[in-house]
């Protein structure tokens, strides 16, 4: 296997085109274990997109912008990522509760990981966008659309991820996440993130809903969703609407049944829905 | 007690805490010599299965793959105590070792192994121990009739017990229990599961085999090295004076760190390549491939009286031992004996157990051998026995708990005989009692009942400490014994001349600090500075016959070896100071370096000296037959064991079904406290063990396939030190009620810890809200089904 | 087909031919003999294999040693004066108070105590258990390993 260091996007996409599927990217370098040696038996060559210069946080007249090599320790350091809709991003990461992991971890890698990760379902609230690149073209795809199933996602063998992108919000919208885990040193079983606009009626005029690792890719309970829009909020309809995004199929595997996960789903949605119910009051 | 001690009893900083502190330890996953092979291991992926063809021709081409060991080109042995061979043409669990390659890196060998061609014809395998008890069920073993253990020849040789009924089974009887049924006011009725627990050992095991002509060093990550060293024995046909087993620096076995067979693989390796071999298991195998605590299911029934007496107990026990054990007869007698036989006081008892094989991972010793897996089971059932009744908890396990000249039974006497010595032993039980060193339970009971404000906070039953919205606490208490094993064991203490002293004990530091608390016995024996004793420890070729640790083994009958060997040398060194001196032994003191007649102080010879005159002082001390251990008053034998008391405060969030411990105050008798801050750790290391034990720690077996589905630490989850409470909310009490024979009345006692803690949550768990779990775990998926929150 | 690399350990530098997919836990402990970092779980699940890159602790087991080039790497052995041999506070907390028993997990605690203590001098109990959550210890010694980070902060009001 060899091993290259490109040092410009461009130099990365040509050899990712070259590779294909022979290519594994490198940045963070945490790894699901079982899947690390299925990775490297089949990869020709390992490419560290360290010194592409993703490493930002950036915003603009769109929005903000995160590079795929973001570090997910420096959402929490950020002060972009301190205030406003924004938040929650930080609050995502504060909630992986071992420091070597958030410090190692990139944006990239917890987008492309495709598998029980947290950031992609609070993207995916904040309607979140990725750009893909490849030698001859780029795209951007609702994060929503970059999904496909466990470990799967719509990124060919020539393809990178570079940035994702968020735009910015209406006043008084507040955006919340949650999750439950088994224990300390987990992946989540089930986490859920919200986002609420409050009109100056003080009803909801928006509002979205995702439930993640409940099922593969990330589920928008738009069932929900509909329970509040147009409506006054209080906790007694966050908990109804909380139910009825829950009530969906959930996986079965090793670490948690169905049943318990939409129980969990269910605490997920109504306190991610009650933070992100807070902060649009709060009026940030 | 006053510590007139000049080195017992202290804190004293651990004899092997600089090098790791430092990072100089060297575990044997560690070591590097020069043309060092490294091995890796083909496994089984069916339960059940017979090898029709295995071809290793693409696997030995392989550049750089120097041996591949089969079925084919093994000797055709058990390894000790086992139905297993070596390597079988039938495979019995999915993770049995197929073939075995070494090769110069680790990478080749990986490699290797995916080019080794084997066809299966797979055949029915059962999972669940008591399908594996029908009569049509598959056979584990097919040369034997039945997966009851003891229901087969082999079973018997391993282990010769009158005790076992041919059908399997494991009898004991005390009185009349139809009767004593028939008298009790409340029966409590029920069934109950105890887990698997995984050791978990935080190295994986490890070995490294070379040879120097027909002579092999073994350097083994391993508990019990005597074990390792008849183990090859008696494999490659070898005597013990040409194995060398070293185990310098095994880790953290809690029961289980025996090579298993990979020593033996390794070894035959090594003598074919001429080079040698290093094999350590990954983390997976760490899991399928070597022995755990076995899952218990256990049919209770208590008979109790409207005051608390207790009138009858019928324990019916079906333990899964898997596919293969060593260990498993002494679980399961261990089980009877104390936990069944001796924790509690009665009239009339009935224990019936059964050790049953299935296709699923061996089951064996697992910290607290037997007495956790029972404790679970019966710390339950007689809270729900106290309930009936009405009565406080911890009034109740006062009232009929172990006492002073209550019946007590060992597990050396349920078993017939200890695996040291092949003794049948005649065909009656020789019931003891428990003697006053023992007589600490009603002490420990109080003492965290006290600490842990129990009068305050326990509101009564059905009734939780407290309620804040979704969350409830609750609290709960539960006992638990463990034998303090009084073994065969040998010692030799030798003199430098320069009046520092080694000890030589085949006992090995896994973590538990044998080799501290060793040396300031010895150290404080002779009067002389602690930094002034080594220990050399686990080398059959230097230290005497003994049986590593296991079993609180180690300062239970090490410890006690090493001091009589230390008072030996005392006794050779006093006869030189007499010499000196001009007076008799009797007139002397041994003390800071120096030997001085008592009512002379300034008359005396220093250790040092009379170590250079005696030119090699050695004293050699083999501990005597327990049996001769009797009580003075009754003359019984007295079966010493410890003890321990645990209560555990609980939240419970009814609607996730999460739980928090938040305090845990837990008495144990240690008999003496050699070192103070070595006890605390072992104490914590129980309480750790028995919260994932009860919580957490849930090995998925598949049960179609009997494949093991999380053989990682991430899916099998330990304790996190956020999972346990804080610093203050973590109660130790240390009870001393020094031992009959125990060097300075220690005991050994840390099994213990792991035998009270999950029943102690599962009680306060129940204080809590107001169901009773009586699966196998107290995890929020069981919870929120006893609450019926999820189907 | 290996890779020659420079890695800067404890101060000093080695140049190591590596596979790529060869984690640093593996080229620290195999190819330049510093056994002092142990392997638990491979897994980055338990931290017995924390090192610091510049400081801040990492899962050595998961960190491709390629990726470790160019970065101080801090292990166990580096921890102690290479001159004098003195220890640090930390080393000596865990001496004094008995913050070991097996040694698996020491190593990990240690380095991951010391960036705490590094950033935050004057940890509450709350701090030292939230830095060390991601660390297993079996044999279950976490109240004295607490102990011990706290006795270390106290005796040098963070000079770690």
């Amino acid at each position: 296997m060899e091993y290259l260091i490109p040092g410009t996007t461009d130099e990365a996409l040509s050899l990712l085109s070259e590779y294909g599927d022979k290519a594994v990217i490198i940045a963070g370098s945490v790894f699901f274990t079982p899947h690390r040696e299925e990775l490297f038996s089949e990869a020709e060559v390992l490419i560290n997109i360290g010194k592409l210069g993703l490493d930002y946080i950036k915003v603009d007249e769109e929005g903000l912008k995160l590079g795929a090599t973001t570090r997910l320790t420096s959402l929490m350091t950020s002060d972009v990522t301190s205030k406003g809709t924004f938040r929650v991003l930080a609050e995502t990461v504060s909630e992986i509760p071992i420091k070597r992991i958030r410090d190692m971890g990139t944006v990239g890698g917890e987008v492309c990981m495709s598998a029980e990760t947290d950031l992609p379902t609070s993207l995916i609230a904040l309607d979140g966008k990725v750009v893909i690149a490849s030698s001859t073209k780029s795209r951007i795809l609702p994060l929503e659309e970059f999904y496909l199933g466990y470990l799967s996602n719509v990124l060919e063998p020539d393809e990178m991820v570079t940035e994702i992108q968020i735009p910015y919000f209406p006043p008084r919208t507040g955006v919340g996440f949650d999750k439950l885990e088994r224990g300390t040193v987990d992946l989540p079983i089930v986490n859920a993130a919200a986002r609420i606009t409050l009109g100056r009626d003080d009803k909801c005029s928006d509002v979205k809903i995702v439930l993640g690792c409940v099922a593969f890719p990330p589920v928008r309970a738009d069932n929900a969703e509909k329970l509040l829009i147009g409506n006054k909020l209080d906790k007694k309809l966050i908990a109804r609407a909380a139910e009825t995004a829950a009530d969906i199929e959930c996986i079965t595997d090793i670490r948690a049944s169905g049943e318990l996960r939409r129980r969990w789903g269910r605490v997920a949605v109504e306190r991610a829905l009650n933070k992100a119910y807070e902060q649009a009051r709060g009026g940030e | 007690m006053p510590n007139e001690f000049s080195v017992l009893g202290k804190s004293l900083p651990r004899k092997d805490a600089l090098e790791k502190v430092t990072g100089e330890v060297k575990f044997v996953a560690d070591m590097q010599l020069p043309r060092m092979l490294h091995a890796k291991f083909l496994r089984s992926p069916y339960a059940h299965a017979m090898i029709t063809k295995i071809d290793t021709s693409r696997a030995e081409a392989l550049r750089g793959v120097k041996c591949v060991l089969t079925h084919e080109n093994t000797p055709n042995v058990h390894p000790l105590g086992k139905f297993e061979y070596l390597l079988d043409r039938r495979v019995h669990h999915a993770g049995e070792e197929v073939a075995a390659v070494a090769a110069e890196t680790e990478d080749i060998a990986k490699e290797a192994l995916k080019l080794i061609d084997v066809e299966y014809e797979v055949e029915p395998a059962v999972f669940d121990a008591e399908e594996a008890m029908k009569p049509d069920a598959p056979l584990v073993h097919k040369e034997y009739r039945t997966n009851m253990y003891y229901g087969t020849e082999h079973g018997h040789a391993a282990s010769p017990s009158p005790r076992w009924r041919k059908d399997g089974w494991l009898p004991l009887q005390v009185g009349d229990v139809d009767k004593g049924f028939a008298e009790a006011d409340y029966i409590v009725e029920g069934v109950y599961e105890s887990p698997i627990q995984c050791n978990c050992s935080p190295i994986p095991r490890s070995v490294v085999c070379q040879w120097a002509g027909d002579n092999l060093t073994c350097w083994a990550d391993t508990q019990i090295p005597q074990w390792v060293s008849k183990d090859i024995a008696k494999c490659l046909g070898m005597p013990r004076s040409s194995i060398r087993v070293i185990c310098n620096w095994p880790v953290g076995g809690y029961g289980s760190k025996q090579p298993e067979k990979i020593a033996t693989l390794a070894a035959i390796m090594a003598k074919k390549t001429g080079r040698p071999v290093k094999a350590v298991f990954t983390r997976e195998e760490e899991f399928v491939a070597t022995h755990h605590r076995p899952n218990y299911k256990g049919y209770e029934k208590i008979g109790v009286k409207k005051d608390g007496t207790i009138t009858a107990m019928s324990h019916r026990v079906i333990g899964n031992f898997g596919r293969d054990f060593v260990w498993g007869p002494e679980v399961m007698s261990a089980s009877a004996a104390a936990t069944c036989g001796t924790l509690y006081m009665y009239q009339n008892m009935k224990f019936e157990g059964a050790a049953v094989m299935t296709n699923i991972p061996d089951a064996g010793a697992m910290n607290g051998l037997g007495d956790p897996e029972m404790g679970f089971i019966v710390e339950r059932a007689m809270d729900e026995a106290a309930e009936a009744i009405g009565m406080d908890p911890v009034e109740f396990r006062l009232k009929n708990c172990a006492r002073y000249g209550s019946r007590s039974l060992s597990r050396r006497d349920v078993l017939g005989l200890s695996p040291d010595e092949l003794e049948l032993r005649p065909d009656w039980i020789n019931w003891g009692i428990v003697g006053h060193d023992f007589d600490s339970l009603q002490e420990c009971i109080r003492r965290v009942r006290d600490k842990s404000e129990w009068k305050k906070k326990w509101k009564g039953w059905k009734t939780p400490v407290e309620v804040n919205g979704t969350k409830r606490r609750g609290i709960g208490i539960a006992i638990g014994m463990h034998m303090s094993a009084y073994r065969p064991y040998s010692a030799i203490v030798k003199t430098n001349q320069d009046g520092s002293v080694i000890v030589m004990s085949m006992a090995a530091e896994i973590g538990q600090g044998i080799r501290t608390a060793m040396a300031q016995v010895v150290a404080e024996t002779l009067g002389i500075n602690y930094e002034d004793v080594e220990v050399l420890l686990a080398d059959t070729a230097a230290t005497p016959e003994g049986w590593g640790v296991i079993a609180s083994g180690g300062t239970a009958s090490a410890i006690p070896a090493a001091w009589h060997a230390a008072q030996e040398v005392r006794r050779q060194v006093f006869n030189i100071a007499v010499g000196r001196l001009g007076v008799k032994p009797d007139e002397l003191e041994a003390k800071d370096g120096r030997i001085y007649v008592k009512d002379d102080p300034q008359k005396s010879i220093t250790f040092r000296e009379a170590c250079l005159r005696g030119y090699q002082i050695t004293g050699a001390y083999v501990n005597p037959n327990p049996d001769d251990l009797r009580d003075e008053k009754t003359g019984k034998t007295i079966n010493t064991y410890a003890c321990v008391a645990t209560i555990a405060e609980v939240e419970v969030d009814t609607e996730t079904g999460k739980l928090d411990v938040l305090r845990i105050t837990s008495a144990h008798d240690c008999g003496r406290a050699i070192n103070p801050q070595i006890v605390e750790n072992q104490i914590d290391m129980g309480l750790v063990q028995s919260n994932g034990y009860a919580r957490a720690e849930e090995l998925i077996v598949d049960k179609d396939t009997g494949v093991v589905l999380n053989p990682d630490l991430l899916d099998y989850k330990l304790m996190t030190i956020l999972d346990m409470p804080k610093m203050d909310d973590m109660q130790e009490i240390v009870v001393e009620r020094p031992s009959a024979w125990g060097a300075f009345g220690s005991k050994g006692f840390s099994e213990t810890g792991a035998t009270s803690g999950a029943p102690a949550i599962a009680n306060a768990v129940y204080n809590a809200i107001g169901v009773r779990v009586r699966g196998e775990h107290i995890t929020p998926a069981a919870i929120l089904e006893a609450l019926g929150k999820i189907p | 087909m290996a890779v020659s690399i420079s890695l800067v350990v404890n101060g000093e530098a080695h140049k190591v031919d590596v596979e790529p997919w060869w984690s640093l836990a593996y080229v620290l402990r195999e190819k330049l003999g510093l056994t002092g970092t142990k392997i638990m779980c491979n897994n980055g699940a338990c931290g017995s294999c924390t090192v610091l890159l510049n400081g801040q602790p990492v899962s050595s087991c998961l960190k491709l040693a390629v990726l470790a080039e160019g970065q101080n790497i801090t292990t166990i052995e580096g921890l102690a004066d290479t001159e004098t041999g003195k220890l640090r506070p930390l080393q000596e907390a865990f001496i004094k108070y008995s913050g070991m028993q097996c040694g698996t997990c020491t190593a990990g605690m240690i380095l991951t105590a010391k960036a705490l203590l590094d950033e935050n001098p004057t940890p509450t109990e709350d701090d030292v258990r939230e830095a060390l959550a991601g660390n297993l210890c079996r044999c279950g010694n976490y109240k004295r390993i607490v102990q011990c980070v706290l006795a270390a902060a106290e005796a040098t009001r963070g000079g770690v």
